[in-house]
C-alpha cells in the first residue's frame, strides 16, 4: 500500500482526502488538519515518524493557504537530508498552490486539478499510478463490475493483500481498497478493527481469548500457512465490513446499500457458496433484492425485506412452480430452489437467477445486533449458521 | 521460513527521529551501544515573525541570528538582533531550541520535552552520518529473528535458561543480569520481560512471546512485524513464532559457546549481532517451523 499523508484545512477538503485515499487504495499514515494549532517541530516529528511516500495537500478557494504551506514546510524540514523525500501532490486554488510551492523549496511535487472539478478522478488516477502495479487488482475488479450485464453491481474481493470493492452503476464505477484482509494482511486488520471485532464472528466450543487470537493471527501473517476455516471466514467478514463501512462513511455512494448483483471473488471463491454468501450478508448488511455470484456461479438470490414489507408475501417461481415465501422477522431463512428461479415482491421488484443454494431471506434487521456477551453471541451465531444448508 | 546464523559484513542503517542536534563524525570507529546521535523531542513550537520584528527583509533574517539553528537558547537570551542605536531584538520567552528559520523570515522556537539518543547496533565504521541517518558497517555473527520490539541495545551475551525449551523465569532475574543480553528461553512472559527491563537487562532473545505479554508493554497497536522504537521500553527479539515455541537446540548451543562475548539486538532488522572472531562459531540454519493446526504456536512434536 502507498503510505500517504493527507493535509487539509477545512472540513470539505478533509472529506476529500479520506475519500481519495480510499479510492486510490492508499494507506493513510498521517492525517493533518492544518487548523490544529500544532507547531512546526511537532508536525515535522509526526511526518518523520510516519514516513509517508506521498503527501496529498487539498485546499479550497478562499481558505487560508498559509496554514497549508506551514504544514508542507514541516514535511520538508522532516525530510531534510533524506534520500527518499516524499512527493507532494497538491490540488487547490492558484493562491494555495503558489504558497505551497514556495514552502516546498526543493521537495518533488506536482499539482493536479481540484477534486471538485472532476470528482477526484484525476487525483485518484495519479495516486494509483504512484502505487504502481499494486493498484492493478483494484482496476481489474472495476472492470469485472463494469462488464456485468446489469446496473448496480457490487464486486467484492478479499485476499492476502487486502480487501477491495467496486460498485458499478449507469456506466460509471467507484471502487475502494483497504490493506486489511486474510493471510499476511490479517495483522493490519486486527490493528485497525481490534481483535474483538474478528473474535465476535468465531463460533465453537474453544473460541480463544483476545490476546491468544492475536498470536494466531500474527503467525498467520508471518508464515505462509492456511488459516483454520473459521478464522479465515471471520477475517474475511471483518475486512469486508471495515471496507463497506468506510465506503458508506467517506464515499457516500448512492445505491451501494442496494446492489442488484453481487460478485464475490478472491478468498470468497475458496469458501463454499453458503459460507461466502453468509459472510457477505454479515459484512455488508445489504438491503433489497440481489443475485449473489460466488466466483463464476450463481450462489443465491437474496431478499432483505424492508420494514414496510413485513407481513407482505413474497413469491418464488422455479421449475417446481410458484410458491409463496413466508419469513419470520429477526430470522434468516434459506429456501432451496430448482433450476432457474424468479423472486417477486409485493412491490413488483424482481430478482432472477439459477442459484446453487436457493433463495435467502434475511429478515434479521439492520444494523445487525451482535451481542457482546460470549454466551448470547454464540447462541445467535449458531442459530444463523443452522439456517444454511 | 529459513533463518540463519552466520558471520559476515553487516550494514546497520539508523533512521534518526526528528530533532537531531549532534551526530557522530564520519569514519569514526564505534562499538555497539555507543551513542552515535543525540536529539530533542519538542513539546511545542512558536513561530516569531522575525522579519517583521527586526524590520528587515526575510532574506536577511539568517544573518541577524545570534544562535545557530538547532542550538539551545535560555529564557531571556537574544535570538536575533538588528540595528545599532535603535536596536530591535527577539528574546527567547522560555528555555528551548531554535528549530528552523523559514523562507518568510519566521523563526521557530521549540520548547524541549525530552532528549533522545541513538546507539550503534553494531561494531564498525561510520559510513554516513547526517540529520537523516547514521550508517555503520562492520562484521559480526548474526542471528536473524522473526520480530523485534523496543530500542536497539547492546550488552554481554548471557544464557537465560538451562534448556532451550524453558520459559524465562522472572524469579531468576536480578541485578546481576544487568547489561546482559539474555538468550535461549522458549518463551518470555510479560512479568519476566518487565522484570528483566527493571533490573537492567539490555535485551531478551527468546523463541516466542504471546501478545498477552506484548500488548500491555508495547500497546494495542503492536504489530506482528515488530516495532523498533526510541522509547525507554524493554528490548526483545523473537526468533521463532508467536504464542509458544522452543529455541532451536543447535542455535542454542552455538550461542552458549559464545557466552560472555559482546552482543547487540538490532530491532530495525530483527537480528542479534554477536561480536566474536569469524572462527568462533559455525554457521547454522534454523530447522523449519511447523505450526499447530490452530496456529497458536509451534507444534509440540516439532520441538
Amino acid at each position: 500500500m502507498l503510505p500517504l499523508a493527507t493535509v487539509a484545512g477545512d472540513e470539505e477538503s478533509l472529506r476529500w482526502c479520506r475519500s481519495l485515499a480510499l479510492r486510490a487504495g492508499a494507506s493513510v499514515v498521517l492525517a493533518v488538519d492544518a487548523r490544529d494549532g500544532a507547531g512546526l517541530a511537532e508536525r515535522a516529528a509526526a511526518f518523520r515518524s510516519s514516513d509517508p511516500r506521498v503527501v496529498l495537500v487539498v485546499g479550497r478557494e478562499g481558505h487560508d493557504a498559509g496554514a497549508l504551506a506551514g504544514v508542507v514546510e514541516a514535511a520538508r524540514v522532516a525530510s531534510l537530508g533524506a534520500d527518499d523525500a516524499p512527493r507532494v501532490v497538491a490540488a487547490g486554488s492558484r493562491e494555495m498552490l503558489a504558497a505551497v510551492h514556495e514552502a516546498l523549496a526543493g521537495l518533488p511535487w506536482e499539482r493536479t486539478a481540484s477534486p471538485r472539478e472532476d470528482d477526484g478522478v484525476g487525483l485518484v488516477r495519479r495516486l494509483r499510478a504512484l502505487r504502481g502495479q499494486e493498484a492493478e487488482a483494484l482496476e481489474r475488479l472495476e472492470r469485472v463490475a463494469l462488464d456485468a450485464d446489469t446496473d448496480d453491481v457490487l464486486a467484492c474481493e478479499v485476499d492476502d493483500d487486502g480487501v477491495r470493492a467496486a460498485f458499478a452503476s449507469r456506466g460509471g464505477v467507484i471502487s475502494a481498497e483497504l490493506g486489511v484482509g486474510v493471510g499476511r494482511s490479517a495483522d493490519a486488520l486486527v490493528r485497525r478493527a481490534g481483535p474483538r471485532a474478528v473474535r465476535r464472528w468465531l463460533v465453537g466450543d474453544a473460541v480463544p481469548e483476545v490476546t491468544l487470537l492475536r498470536d494466531r493471527i500474527a503467525n498467520l501473517s508471518r508464515f505462509v500457512v492456511s488459516a483454520p476455516r473459521g478464522l479465515e471466514l471471520a477475517l474475511a467478514r471483518e475486512a469486508l465490513r471495515e471496507l463497506i463501512a468506510a465506503m458508506r462513511r467517506d464515499l457516500g455512494t448512492p445505491g451501494i446499500e442496494r446492489p442488484r448483483v453481487v460478485l464475490l471473488r478472491g478468498a470468497f471463491a475458496q469458501f463454499t457458496p453458503a459460507e461466502a454468501v453468509a459472510a457477505f450478508l454479515d459484512a455488508a448488511e445489504p438491503h433489497g433484492l440481489a443475485r449473489v455470484q460466488v466466483g463464476d456461479f450463481d450462489a443465491a438470490l437474496v431478499i432483505v425485506p424492508a420494514n414496510q414489507d413485513r407481513g407482505r408475501p413474497l413469491r418464488v417461481v422455479d421449475e417446481r412452480g410458484e410458491r409463496a415465501l413466508q419469513h419470520t422477522v429477526g430470522a434468516l431463512g434459506v429456501i432451496p430452489t430448482a433450476g432457474r428461479a424468479v423472486v417477486h415482491t409485493e412491490r413488483d421488484d424482481v430478482v432472477a437467477g439459477s442459484p446453487a443454494i436457493g433463495v435467502v431471506v434475511d429478515a434479521r434487521g439492520r444494523p445487525l445486533a451482535i451481542p457482546d456477551r460470549d454466551g448470547e453471541r454464540q447462541t445467535l451465531l449458531r442459530r444463523w449458521a443452522a439456517a444454511w444448508p | 521460513m529459513a533463518l540463519n546464523w552466520s558471520h559476515g559484513e553487516r550494514v546497520a542503517s539508523l533512521r534518526l527521529p526528528f530533532g537531531a542536534s549532534s551526530v557522530v563524525a564520519m569514519d569514526t570507529l564505534v562499538r555497539a551501544g555507543d551513542i552515535v546521535a543525540r536529539g530533542t523531542h519538542y513539546r511545542a513550537t512558536r513561530r516569531v515573525d522575525a522579519a517583521k520584528a527586526l524590520a528587515s527583509s526575510p532574506e536577511t533574517v539568517r544573518g541577524l541570528l545570534r544562535v545557530r539553528v538547532g542550538d539551545t537558547v535560555r529564557e531571556g537570551a537574544i535570538v536575533a538582533r538588528s540595528g545599532q542605536r535603535f536596536a530591535r531584538a527577539i528574546v527567547a520567552a522560555q528555555d528551548g531550541r531554535l528549530v528552523h528559520v523559514d523562507a518568510a523570515g519566521g523563526v521557530h522556537l521549540g520548547t524541549i520535552r525530552g532528549e533522545w539518543t541513538a546507539q550503534a547496533p553494531i561494531d564498525g565504521v561510520v559510513q554516513r552520518a547526517d540529520r537523516d541517518r547514521v550508517v555503520i558497517a562492520g562484521s559480526a555473527w548474526t542471528l536473524a529473528g522473526l520480530a523485534a520490539f523496543g530500542p536497539s541495545r547492546a550488552g554481554v551475551l548471557s544464557r537465560a535458561v538451562a534448556q532451550p525449551f524453558d520459559d524465562l523465569s522472572p524469579s531468576g532475574l536480578d541485578v546481576a543480569a544487568s547489561g546482559r543480553i539474555a538468550f535461549g528461553a522458549g518463551r518470555a512472559g510479560g512479568e519476566a520481560l518487565t522484570r528483566a527491563h527493571a533490573v537492567g537487562v539490555a535485551g531478551v532473545v527468546c523463541a516466542s512471546i504471546s501478545f498477552r505479554a506484548l500488548v500491555p508493554i508495547y500497546g494495542d497497536d503492536v504489530s506482528a512485524f515488530g516495532s523498533a522504537s526510541w522509547d525507554d521500553a524493554p528490548t526483545i527479539l523473537v526468533t521463532r513464532a508467536f504464542g509458544r515455541a522452543g529455541f532451536d537446540p543447535d542455535i542454542f548451543a552455538r550461542l552458549a559457546a559464545l557466552e560472555g562475548e559482546r552482543a547487540a539486538i538490532d530491532t530495525a532488522t530483527a537480528s542479534l549481532h554477536v561480536f566474536a572472531a569469524p572462527d568462533a562459531s559455525e554457521p547454522a540454519e534454523w530447522r523449519d517451523i511447523v505450526l499447530d493446526d490452530e496456529l497458536s504456536g509451534e507444534r509440540a512434536d516439532g520441538l
